[in-house]
């Protein structure tokens, strides 16, 4: 082998290393834009233990008073407000 | 130097962009509410408000002094924003309020990294950009957090921070309601009964956005007691490490609480005062996640917090003892 070849072959596998590289950037970026998360709120009934979970709405704080309980016509409250992670599509 | 100035201008570009965003939230805000003058003039006065640190090389009443300039900057902060916003309700007062300190922190960010950029260009100083470029990313990261933070805010739920309140909060409606009062400004103490044991739970007055005084309720409730309190309990959210799991629970000593320095120094001397054990569970997260709305995993470790507040009761104190559980930390979305 030449002294050239030699050089080439280096040149070669070097810019394989930056493209490899270069990809592997760019996906572990776009996979961490895309975690999203949303906003739940969680209705729960002290007396039955009744529990019901929507999407947060503007407004919305714990123990605040809610509904009333479908199974024992209780005033129900919020219970805890949290985002969870939406999956990935 | 040239690469890197180049870089830190794409990146001082990005913060000034969340910057000039999150002022215009804030307006935004301010003008719904219903201002009365020139929000713009009104904003502009609060971002650059600034609070000269007392004098450390003299370390008598320090920390008195401290709390009186912290108290007459939030005294200021209140009344600016009630004499503009009179007919806003206390608890979007109150978020507004920590709007604008988001904002304020924003604004910080993107003032300081321009200065040491134009520092360093003026000087041909190499070190300094080299050094501003290699803690960029953090720095965007940070500013990025306050951005995602003023939306938690603006629209009122529960952050990461608020995990102590919770606690707290879900404490004092367990097996009925507690008779509840505001033992100082802003801040809730409610009497329940737990394990046969006399529990004092102190939180911010929520659901506004609001940390409330822990140290001096605390202190309060110890005075009116006089000497009957035989342990405090304290749960706070604290900064994990890289590689740690979120909503961990762990156990310690010490008075848990990441304030300037008045509200611990006062609990901390009145639990020495008086001889009580001082106890503290703090719940692990990220800086990202303390002030962003509360993670799942962090909102799920309020049992294993009161599992552990139980399991303390019965181990280090007896029946008929009363005890003081402190929930730290900002209300926001989270009532009593």
């Amino acid at each position: 082998m030449q002294i050239s070849e030699f050089y080439t072959l280096l040149l070669l596998m070097l810019l394989l290393f930056l493209i490899t590289s270069l990809i592997r950037t760019i996906i572990e970026r776009k996979k961490t834009k895309k975690e999203q998360y949303k906003t739940r709120t969680l209705i729960k009934c002290a007396k039955c233990g009744y529990t019901e979970e929507r999407d947060f709405q503007i407004g919305d704080y714990v123990l605040k008073p809610e509904k009333e309980c479908p199974k024992c016509k209780t005033i129900t409250r919020i219970h805890r407000i949290y985002d969870v992670k939406v999956p990935k599509k | 130097m040239m690469l890197w100035i180049r870089n830190i201008k794409i990146h001082l570009v990005r913060i000034e962009r969340l910057a000039k965003d999150a002022r215009k939230k804030v307006l935004d805000m301010l003008k719904k509410g219903g201002i009365k003058g020139d929000p713009e003039k009104f904003l502009n006065t609060y971002l650059q408000f600034f609070i000269i640190d007392p004098v450390r090389d003299e370390p008598t009443n320090l920390m008195r002094r401290l709390e009186h300039l912290l108290n007459i900057r939030q005294r200021r902060f209140k009344l600016g924003l009630k004499q503009v916003l009179p007919s806003l309700g206390e608890f979007t007062r109150a978020n507004l309020e920590i709007m604008i300190e988001a904002a304020r922190a924003l604004d910080i960010i993107y003032r300081l990294v321009r200065h040491y950029l134009m520092l360093g260009e003026k000087t041909n100083n190499w070190i300094l950009i080299m050094q501003l470029e290699l803690e960029m990313p953090q720095i965007v990261k940070l500013a990025e957090t306050y951005h995602k933070a003023l939306d938690a805010f603006k629209e009122g739920k529960p952050i990461g921070d608020g995990i102590g309140p919770l606690v707290a909060a879900t404490l004092m409606n367990s097996g009925g309601s507690a008779v509840k009062r505001e033992v100082v400004e802003d801040t809730i103490v409610g009497v329940v009964e737990r394990k046969n044991r006399k529990l004092y739970v102190i939180k911010a007055k929520g659901p506004g956005g609001t940390v409330g005084k822990p140290g001096e309720a605390v202190k309060k409730v110890i005075e009116e007691l006089k000497d009957k309190v035989s342990r405090i309990i304290m749960i706070d959210a604290a900064l994990k490490l890289e590689g740690e799991k979120t909503g961990e629970v762990i156990e310690g000593v010490g008075a848990a609480i990441g304030d300037p320095g008045p509200e611990k120094f006062k609990i901390e001397s009145v639990a020495m005062e008086h001889n009580i054990p001082l106890d503290s569970i703090i719940i692990k997260e990220s800086l990202e996640e303390a002030i962003t709305p509360m993670r799942k995993e962090i909102s799920d470790a309020v049992e294993k917090v009161i599992e552990k507040i139980d399991k303390a009761l019965e181990e280090r104190t007896k029946e008929g003892d009363v005890v003081i559980v402190v929930g730290v930390g900002n209300s926001i979305g989270i009532a009593q």
